[in-house]
């Protein structure tokens, strides 16, 4: 087409003049005004206000309660068995995620059926009723026993012996994430174009290898925001492990506050320490998820840092709109 | 069946090799659930030559060139590339007549490494760049990473495309992504490379350039099957062209005769319309 080149447009036709057109040209846009933007942030910081002020000044909070049992030693042990129990349930459930996702991928109508009736059956029980099923599940199977299939027993162990509340809230919280993980690799490898297996099949790759360094990789982009979402929700429901007095992080804090009765201030320490935590975890996806859009941008640069993006989520209200759209479109592109 | 998949016309060949073609096709025919996509389909590609695969959309051409490196697995006849059949084993030792064992699948990976091919969607592993891509194949077939880099980049170089080592798919055009793809495709040194509509997704402007590297490729030798909608190409580069309809070859031969005056009324139609 010769509309692509300009000098193809200018010549053989000539441009109709007008007399406005040089005060046009030199006019200077001004962007529309938008005062209810401005009404509504204003009432937003009032509200924001008077709750940094009522938290600051209420006595009843006794925040110097909250700094004289923030580190103390029971709340410690408490903080290291809820971030143990969460790396420890979060590695074993994502692993047999993995392997429930390949199993519901496969091209076995059995496994796939196990697979999909695992993810059913798990996804349709609440988590505390779990733990509570697994913490008594003596008195279901009274002793367990390691031997051939309908057959002779080797090892028989007591299972109330075995089935301690740690263990108990370790198993239970395990097979719930497993489910979840499932659905989220699932996802994720589905999210990969055919045409990428293809490829490499038609290169000489082996499946385990395909799998590996091509589909797994491109798949990450979908499934870290989802997992980084699952960790941080496990990170606060093994908070529920209190219910069968297993010492995390929640339950150290009702033993001291039921001795003490300075609730609140306790209550804060949990809190702030889950707050904490989270943010560490929001922190590290961060890092993980840059590190897998690599190749998704059409710039080499780096993209948005971390303050970028703070700053943008802050800013947005006040006319950032425009700039923010432009990047997230380009990173799109 | 002995010979094997071995590198680029050896001369230690054997003279029943040479007088074999490369590949051979025979009462190749594959369903698509009651669709009949290929209905006995018989072809010979020699060593060197080029064959272009011409027919309407729905034809069979890309599962014909997807049988070739056993993508997609036949419903009866058989593939033979330079001797050994693709994907299975025939077992003529029992009594009733002999049976076909499908290849483990390690073996159809062997012999796969072999022949070559470029996609229409140039299908690059995005998460990689363009060197990476390109070493892939080698490192797995376990090639030093060394010489796989320094083959990557002659080949960058033979497709034009020196210096790209470091770019992703997506900061390249089309044209320079099949480029690529074609790079990746000849670093084991294929027999045979295989050619799946490689303009069909390219902008008008970028087509040149990757049918130049293709016909550069034909120029030195290579034996190629080429899927394509552009007959200028077929006219000038093929050995032989091949018209489908309906999962049947209905014409074949020198591009001379097959694109100039083609005896099947569906050819006929076709070439008119395209051209």
């Amino acid at each position: 087409m010769s509309s692509q080149d300009p000098e193809d447009q200018l010549i053989g036709r000539s441009l109709v003049a007008r007399g406005d057109d040089e005060r046009l040209l030199t006019a200077r846009l001004v962007t529309s005004r938008r005062p209810g933007q401005w009404v509504g942030a204003v009432v937003v910081l009032v509200l924001f206000a008077m709750l940094v002020h009522t938290v600051v000044t209420n006595p009843r909070f006794q925040w110097g309660v909250v700094g004289d049992y923030f580190v103390n030693g029971s709340i410690m042990r408490g903080l290291a068995l809820t971030l143990w129990m969460t790396a420890a349930v979060m590695s074993c459930g994502f692993l047999l995620g993995i392997g429930l996702a390949a199993m519901r991928l496969s091209s076995n109508p059995v496994l796939r059926s196990l697979s999909f009736g695992y993810v059913w059956l798990v996804r349709s029980v609440p988590p505390l009723v779990q733990l509570l099923f697994w913490y008594e599940i003596a008195s279901l199977y009274p002793q367990l026993s390691l031997g051939i299939p309908f057959g002779h027993e080797f090892v028989t162990v007591k299972t109330a012996h075995l089935f301690t509340g740690i263990l108990a809230a370790f198993v239970g919280l395990t097979v719930d994430i497993a489910a979840f993980s499932a659905e989220i690799v699932r996802g994720g490898i589905l999210s990969v174009e055919r045409g990428q297996s293809e490829a490499a099949e038609a290169l000489g790759l082996g499946r385990g290898r395909i799998f590996r360094r091509i589909v797994l990789p491109q798949a990450m982009p979908a499934i870290v925001p989802a997992t980084g979402n699952l960790l941080i929700g496990l990170l606060k429901a093994t908070s529920i492990v209190s219910v069968i007095a297993v010492q995390d992080l929640l339950y150290s804090v009702q033993l001291i506050y039921q001795q003490n009765f300075l609730i609140m201030p306790l209550l804060m320490v949990a809190t702030l320490w889950y707050i904490i935590l989270t943010t560490l975890l929001s922190i590290g996806q961060y890092f993980i998820e840059r590190y897998y859009a690599r190749g998704k941008r059409r710039d080499s640069g780096p993209g948005r840092g971390l303050w970028q993006i703070a700053l943008g989520n802050l800013l947005s209200p006040f006319g950032q709109h425009r700039g923010r759209t432009r990047n997230d479109l380009a990173g799109l592109a | 069946m002995s010979v094997s998949l071995s590198a680029a016309g050896g001369p230690a060949e054997t003279a029943a090799e040479e007088s074999l073609p490369l590949v051979r096709i025979r009462g190749l025919r594959k369903n698509f659930g009651s669709h009949r996509v290929l209905d006995g389909i018989d072809l010979d590609v020699r060593e060197g030559e080029v064959t272009v695969l011409l027919g309407p959309s729905g034809s069979g051409k890309s599962t014909l060139l997807r049988c070739v490196n056993h993508l997609e697995k036949p419903d009866s006849g058989f593939v033979e590339v330079a001797g050994e059949l693709i994907g299975y084993r025939y077992d003529g030792s029992r009594n009733h007549g002999g049976r076909l064992h499908e290849l483990p699948h390690r073996q159809v990976t062997r012999q796969r490494a072999r022949i070559g091919m470029v996609f229409q969607q140039f299908n690059l592993f995005g998460h990689m760049t363009a060197l990476e891509n390109i070493i892939e194949g080698q490192v797995a077939a376990g090639v030093p990473r060394k010489q796989a880099v320094a083959t990557a980049g002659e080949l960058l170089e033979r497709v034009g495309l020196a210096g790209r080592e470091g770019s992703y798919p997506r900061q390249m055009s089309g044209g320079q992504q099949q480029r690529v793809a074609i790079a990746r495709a000849l670093a084991l040194q294929p027999r045979l490379m295989l050619f799946d509509e490689p303009t069909s997704a390219l902008d008008p402007e970028l087509v040149g350039d990757v049918l130049a590297v293709i016909r550069d490729l034909a120029a030195s030798g290579m034996t190629m099957i080429v899927v394509t909608h552009e007959i200028g190409f077929a006219r000038e580069v093929a050995d032989s062209v091949v018209f489908l309809d309906d999962g049947r070859i209905v014409e074949s031969g020198p591009p001379a005769s097959v694109l100039t005056s083609p005896s099947h009324q569906r050819a006929r139609a076709f070439l008119a319309a395209v051209l």
